[in-house]
Formats: C-alpha cells, structure tokens, sequence
C-alpha cells in the first residue's frame, strides 16, 4: 500500500533544499583531520543542531558549529575505500591494528585532534595520508597488508560501516520532513585524475557491501556492479551515481568511451544516461561547469576555477586542462555522441554539494567557510584556512547547494525527481529557479498568477528533452526562466538577482559542436561591493521571469539549453577574512607570515564572487520532428 | 565480488570477533579501586579550564558537574581496566613506550619503557590513553545483551513516545503580494492600502489576491513547514504564519521581495503517522535509544558503586 501523500504534495512540485556529497568520521581522510562526528551527528547538524569540530585540545582550540537555515535532505557519502582498514586500525585485537600502517594511521588522528601538536600550515601531508591518497592513484589498487587472510577482517569490518551508514540513514528519514539516503562515495584517482562518483541509493534496499575503488577501478566496472548488485539484481534496489570534480580529471570525466578505450555503442550511451543522471558541478574544490579558454570564450567562466591537475599539486592559475574536464564540454561531446551512435551518453542534469570532510551539511555560506573550513583541524584556523589554497591546499571555496524540484519531500518523490533531471546545482546560496521549455508556452505568461501551472501544461521541465514541435510551430522553441533571489537567513537579508543567461549548446552545419551565452532577463544595474567593508551598493532584482524564444534555432540541430543566474556581486570568504586579519598587502612586508596568503594572485585576485546556479538543462533532438 | 552466502559467513564472523572483543571471558576480574579522589588542586585546574574558555563564573552547579564529568571518566577508565580492555593492547604500550622514550635519556627495550612509564602511572593519566579507554567502555556498556527487536518491542515503543514521532505543524494559506522590484519603496504604502480595503471588504482570497502584483512563487500555498515557507519569502513571512490567528488577514509583512499581506487559513498541530508508515525509523531510533539507555544505567550503577571525594 501506498504511503499516504505528505500535507505539502504539490503536482507543481515544492523546491527541497539539500546535498548529496557529505564526509563523516567514516571517511579516512574525515578521521586523519580529527573529525569525529558519525552520520547521525551529521543529519542532526543538517537539521539545524549544533556539532563540535576538532581539534578538541586544548580547551581554548575547541569550537562548535550550527548552519543557519536546516537542510530538507542529506546523505553522508564516506569514502567507501578501507571503510574495514580503519576499523583494523582502531580496533585492539585485529592482527592488522599492530601493523606500521595503522600505528602511523593512530598516530596522526592523535595529531589532528590537538592543535599544539599541529604541523606548520602549509606543511606537506602527513606521510599516512600520502599513503592512502597515492594508493587511489593506483590503476589497479590492492588492500593495504593489514586485513588478515583473504582479507577478511577488513570486508568483515566494511559490512559493519556500510550497515551503520543504512541504521543512521534509516533512523533520521523521517518522511515529508526530512530525507535521508544510503550513500558512499566511490574514490578513483587513476594516474591523478579525479573521477570520484557518489553512489546514492533510492532506499534502504541495497547491496551487501559498497563497491569501492578497489573491487572496481574503473566507472564501468562501479556501474556493473550496481547494475548486478542492485538495478538488475536486487528487486527493490534503485540506484544513481553521480560524478564529481570533473575540473582536474584530466579530462576523463566525460571520455566518450568505454573502459577498454573503444567507442561507446548506442546501448552503451543509454544505459551510462540512465545510471549517471547528474554531474555535481559545483563543491569546494572548485567549480566544473567550464573554464575560459578551455572551448569558450565565456567571460563568465572564471569562477572558482581550481587550477590544479591534481589534488595535491600547487595551483597554477591559467593551467591548461583537458576539455572534458568540464560539464559544458561534457554537453556538448553528449551532442556529437548523439550524432554519431544516436543516443547521449551525456544527457547530464546538475547539482552542487559541499564535500565537506566536517560533517556539516550544507556549510555553504561564505561566513561560515570563513569561520570553519571543512576539514577539520587541516583548515581550522585562518592561517590554515588561507594556506588551503596553496601548496597542499584542497579546497578553494564553500562548494554549493542541490535544490530538487520534487512533489514532496520523501525518498521516492526525491529520487525520481534526481532521475528525471528535475534539480538544479548553486554555488552555495539558495534562490529559486524554474525553467521550462516548450513550443507554446504563451509570452505572457510571466504575468499570470499560474505561471508555473501554465509553463508545466506547455512545456518540459528543466532534465526534459523537448517533444515534437506542432504542426504550426514557426519559430524556435520558448524557454520561460523564473528566478528569485535567496530572501537569506533570518536578520541577513540575502542578495538580489542581477541576471539570468541561457547557455545554449549545439552542433552545427559541419558537424562541430558550438555554444553560445544569451543574456535573456536582468541586466547589469551598477551593483557593487567595497572590497574592504564588504558593503554591497546598487540595485538588483528580487525576482525575475521570461519567456524567452531561441533566435537562431534550426530545425536539424541538436541542441542543448541550460539557464544561469547570477547574484549582484559581494565579498568572497577570503576577502572577509583577509579583512578581518587587517592584511594590508600594499604593505607587503608587515603582513604576518600567516597571512600573506591574502596577498597571493589566488586570493587577491578573487576578491569579489557572484554567486550563481544553474539549472539542469532542456535537450532538442532532431529526431522528435 | 564475493556471493552472498560469503558475505553471510563474514557477517558471522563479524559477530563473532565483535563478541570476543566484547565480552573477553578469559580475563579475570578485578576489582577495581572503588574510591575516587580529586585533589583541590586538579578541582581548581577543572575550574580555572573552564572559566578560561567560557568566559563565565563558575557556578556551584557548574562545579558539581566538572566534578561528576571528572569522575565518570575516572570510573569507566578503571572499569575498562577490570574489563581487560587494556590488556594485550598494543595502543596503549605504544603510547606508553613514546611517552618515556621522551622523558627517559637512556636506551631502553620496549618492556622496559612501558614498566617504566607503568611506574610512573603514565598508562592511568595519559589524556589519549584515557580518551580511548572512555570511549570503548561507553561502547561496550551501550551494547552489552543486545538482541534483535521484535515486532511488539517496537510498538510498545511507538505507542510511548508517540509525540517523538510527530511532524511538524503545516501552514495552509494566501499572500497579496506588492513587489519592491515593480514599486521600489512605494509596496508597504501599497499593502498597507489594500489592507484598508480588505478590512472595510470581506473579499474571498482568490479575489483578495487581485489587489496586489503576481507572486512568482504563486498566491497559494499548502500544508508548508515554517521552514519552507522562510527559505521561500524570508524569516520575517515564516514567523508570521506560525503565530497569526488563522482566518484573517495580517498587516503587511515585509520581506526582500517587497510586501505582504498573509492569511493563515489552517495551522495543523503536530501529528504522529501510523506506525506502518514509520516502522523503520521507529525501529532505528529505539535501537539507538536503548543504547542509551542502557549506557545511562550502566554509569548509574557505576556512580552507585563508586565513592567521590574531593579532598
């Protein structure tokens, strides 16, 4: 039977705000920073508690940490590689616990938890983490020696993660309120190209025991996996998985191929749509929507750029990166896939998710980055925080936001609408975006009460592929983009619009892929922000809305379409804070040694951000005519 | 991967190691030192700590507390030595042999570090030594004799802590919407008109609406949480609709939209579903209540057992 539809359904669909890409004390990277809140300490700090973060000692080091506004749903996604060593590691009477690798790994969770043995900022990684990090560069990794014969003592130890994983997900899923998910993240670094995935699973029916990098080293081998273990194996068992940090894959991300190098068929363009549904383009290592000069000329692709090939490299800004690093190039290699084999390996919707290491869930806002990082002692103090970004750094920014357009806020309502596309990424704040797109959506309808009611009749909403266009239609498709700004946490106004763009993708005449950036809403009203009191000035737009009609349309060409909003412009985190540390770099040789970071072209160059989002994209085929 | 039948067997053997560790019937009991004292001077460092850190005064229930905090620690420290959960654990000598080669000048064989800083009572007041012993003691006593929960157990507990359960109050209503970006500064005059014009005119809300601009995010709204209604129109909307009377109009709120006249129609009251709805959770959140639970009698009959002086 059918659970009862929650008090809020709305066949219009509600906006829930969350975020599937959240690390807890299960995580080994989490644990080696000295966090040590669990999933559940992570769903009660996504509902609105409060949660301590190390380090713990001494006394003076010791802080806590409360988002603003709740979450409406969440999932811890831990690294699922050596769930069971770390256990071994902590766990007397495992052969493994005295092994050298797990006295280093106990030493150095010791370390993080107490600031006055901290390392140096700027220190190079401890060795054990080093460790780790370089065995998921390995192309075919094997378990370190620490797990017994047959290495049971360690898939012994993950079967009792993952179940706690599911125990603490089921017991905060409380339906029409808040959503939970079974979830792991699956960590592959072949060679030093970032192609992590996040695995998230519909409902509490899943498999055994997760597939980590090192049951399965490439995304095809993860996708068979959960296709035998779970899609086509497990009655009940639903599954997506969602990549992630495409901007230093080194271009693997959206390789249109398949794991032996050959081309992809037209089943295998289908069944990779229909297992990765979603790109997450935006966290805080960086943002993976496009980068200036990498296929476009998008003057707007210059945010949050992260300028490395690999995590623990040092950031070069201007560093040449691999097209496909990127979502928008992912896009448009989708198109020519489609041309080539008739189905889109790449028909990708977005979301934004924070990554933090911290366990806290939707820590997105600048001020509260500023104030706590998201690795635990790594990043916990200014000095730390600003040295992330250099030498070992791994972070850049507070990373964004998912907000789902589903009927209500339950698992299945949630899931569905992450399949269908109907989901949209922010860079970390909370406006509100609809899009719709149609041939006959009326031009009016933007002044109407039922705006929405009349889009959703004449149109697709954002994931969708466009129908046939009628008999009569003349001209090009019509978009309609509805935006409104982050009204903001309680005695923090948020920031108004400034605009909304249409991001068109297609393949043209001659075969070759081409994109091109409307500005469709808004405009630029002279908004600004003073770089040292961070006070905004000007006007922008509460709310904005379109209907917006392609000029350029023909009728033979594949297209694609995605809407991008804009804030009026405010203070990064890093402006605040260098402010607040009074960094005068025009007086170079007073700023403190901690702090000169601030003067460093990654920061000073980035003193000023406009937040964003985007919606997942409405696809044109040719086909459909 | 590994069948199935395998993963049962590990799982078995999960339970098994999980048992040996947790319930060590080869170790012998000891009973443990019963009285625990705390000088005046490591009273006066618990306090000193706090006043540091919190900036406040310390009361004499804060005093109270700090010394039952103390002492809890102290006892599930002696009960994981009599629990033998530092026998044969090779984090502690580990620790121990670290810590004297720091203070020892000499050259020494592992054995002999860890009976020297045995000696010296380094393996009873070592913080991380400590921490750790804590910890896995608060485990141990949390999931002593835990059995799979029947069907009844998790109703009993359904039906007792019904109000646990319950979902929040939902919000059914209408707002007139007068929109900054169309009127600048001129929308609170205009609400503030309109609702004139309602209080000397009883109109329906579908007409009401008509006096005021179009709300992108509609005119209705349906069994919303006060949270949704916030992160849609902001803090100051969302607290109106939790408090004003239902059935009648406010006075204009405003928001960063512009402003808004509100009319509460329905403020449910919490309500708890069906179990059937909620089995799941309800069985979740028992499990981990009774942990709890159990971990609270535990230290109870600890605290009973134990004598505190501060001396």
């Amino acid at each position: 039977m059918p659970p009862e539809p929650c008090p809020d359904r709305n066949p219009l669909r509600n906006p829930y705000v969350g975020e599937l890409h959240v690390h807890t004390a299960y995580s080994f990277d989490s644990i080696q920073a000295g966090v040590t809140a669990s999933p559940r300490d992570m769903y009660r700090f996504a509902q609105g508690e409060s949660i301590p973060l190390p380090p713990f000692a001494p006394e003076s080091a010791q802080r806590t940490t409360q988002l603003r506004r709740p979450l409406d749903f969440a999932a811890a996604t831990d690294h699922a590689e050596f769930f069971g060593e770390f256990r071994v590691c902590t766990i007397p009477g495992y052969e493994g616990f005295d092994s050298d690798f797990c006295v280093r790994y106990r030493e150095q969770i010791e370390v993080a938890q107490d600031a006055d043995r901290g390392r140096p900022p700027g220190s190079p990684l401890p060795q054990v983490f080093l460790d780790i990090a370089l065995k998921l560069t390995e192309p075919a990794p094997t378990r370190f020696p620490l797990c017994g014969t047959d290495d049971e003592d360690c898939i012994a130890e993950t079967s009792m993660v993952w179940q706690d994983e599911q125990a603490a997900a089921e017991e905060f899923y409380d339906r029409c309120t808040f959503t939970t998910f079974a979830a792991y993240e699956w960590t592959g670094n072949p060679g030093g190209a970032n192609i992590h995935r996040n695995v998230i699973f519909r409902n509490d029916v899943v498999p055994e025991l997760p597939t980590s990098y090192i049951e399965a080293s490439k995304p095809q081998q993860l996708w068979s996996a959960l296709d035998s273990q779970c899609l086509g194996g497990l009655p009940g068992c639903d599954v997506i998985s969602i990549p992630h940090s495409s901007n230093f894959s080194q271009g693997l991300m959206f390789e249109p191929t398949n794991a032996d190098g050959s081309p992809l068929s037209k089943e295998d363009a289908e069944f990779r749509a229909s297992i990765e549904p979603l790109v997450e383009i935006h966290q805080h290592k960086g943002n993976s929507e496009c980068k200036l000069d990498v296929l476009t000329n998008d003057e707007d692709c210059g945010f949050e750029t992260y300028e490395k090939i690999f995590i623990i490299a040092i950031p070069r800004p201007g560093i040449f990166v691999p097209p496909l690093s990127f979502a928008r190039n992912g896009l448009k290699e989708g198109l020519l896939q489609d041309e080539a084999v008739g189905a889109n390996p790449f028909e990708f919707g977005f979301v934004g998710a924070s990554d933090t290491h911290n366990a806290t869930a939707g820590a997105t806002h600048e001020a509260d980055y500023r104030n706590t990082g998201h690795i635990g002692s790594l990043d916990w103090e200014p000095r730390r925080l600003l040295f992330f970004l250099a030498a070992s750094g791994m972070e850049s920014n507070g990373g964004g936001l998912a907000i789902v357009w589903a009927e209500e806020n339950s698992r299945d309502a949630i899931f569905d609408a992450l399949k269908r596309r109907e989901v949209y990424a922010t860079s970390g704040t909370r406006p509100t975006l609809r899009f719709f797109g149609g041939w006959d959506i009326p031009g009016t309808a933007c002044d109407s009460q039922n705006a929405v009611e009349i889009a959703d009749q004449n149109g697709v909403p954002m994931g969708g592929t466009l129908p046939a266009p009628p008999d009569r239609a003349s001209g090009g498709p019509q978009f309609f983009i509805s935006a409104q700004q982050d009204p903001g946490p309680e005695d923090e106004p948020g920031t108004p619009l400034e605009r909304i763009q249409i991001i068109k993708g297609w393949v043209d005449a001659q075969g070759d892929a081409q994109e091109k950036v409307f500005n469709v809403a808004g405009g630029d009203r002279a908004a600004d922000v003073d770089v040292n009191t961070c006070e905004t000035s000007g006007e922008g737009y509460a709310s904005l809305c379109t209907v917006w009609t392609d000029p350029e349309f023909v009728p033979g060409q594949r297209a694609f379409y995605y809407a991008r909003i804009f804030e009026n412009p405010v203070c990064r985190w890093s402006t605040m804070l260098c402010n607040e540390l009074e960094v005068d770099c025009a007086d170079i040789d007073n700023v403190p040694a901690d702090f000169v970071e601030c003067c460093s072209p990654v920061i000073a160059d980035q003193r000023v951000i406009k937040e964003r989002a985007w919606s997942s994209p409405i696809w044109y085929r040719p086909e459909t005519l | 991967m590994k069948s199935p039948i395998v993963h049962f067997a590990l799982l078995g053997l999960v339970l098994f190691v999980g048992a040996r560790w947790l319930f060590p019937s080869e170790r012998t009991e000891r009973a443990p030192d019963t009285r625990i004292v705390i000088s005046e001077s490591q009273l006066a460092a618990l306090v000193n700590q706090y006043e540091a850190t919190s900036g406040m005064v310390a009361t004499d229930e804060v005093r109270a507390e700090l010394i039952q905090r103390f002492a809890e620690e102290e006892m599930l420290c002696r009960e994981a030595q009599r629990w033998g959960l530092t026998e044969d654990n090779q984090a502690i000598d580990l620790r121990l042999r670290q810590k004297m080669a720091f203070v020892s000048d000499q050259e020494h064989s592992d054995e002999e570090l860890e009976r020297q800083a045995r000696a010296l009572g380094l393996d009873s007041d070592d913080a991380v030594i400590r921490n750790m012993l804590v910890h896995n003691m608060r485990l141990l006593l949390s999931t002593k004799g835990e059995q799979e929960l029947t069907d009844a157990e998790v109703e009993a507990y359904y039906e007792r802590e019904r109000s646990r359960f319950a979902r929040p109050a939902r919000i059914t209503g209408w707002h007139v919407f007068f929109s900054k970006d169309l009127r600048q500064s001129s929308a609170m005059a205009a609400a503030r008109a309109a609702k004139a014009e309602l209080d000397a005119e009883a109109l329906e809300p579908q007409q009401a609406v008509g006096l005021g601009d179009v709300s992108p995010s509609g005119a209705h709204f349906d069994g919303k949480l006060a949270r949704q209604l916030a992160s849609r129109f902001g803090a100051e909307f969302a607290k109106a609709a939790e408090s004003l009377p239902e059935r009648q109009w406010s006075d204009p709120i405003e928001t960063p939209f512009g402003a808004h006249l509100l009319l509460v129609q329905e403020r449910t009251q919490p309500q708890t579903p069906p179990l059937s709805e909620i089995r799941a959770r309800v069985a979740a959140v028992y499990k981990s209540s009774q942990r709890q639970k159990r971990l609270a009698t535990a230290m109870e009959e600890l605290r009973a057992r134990y004598e505190v002086v501060v001396e």
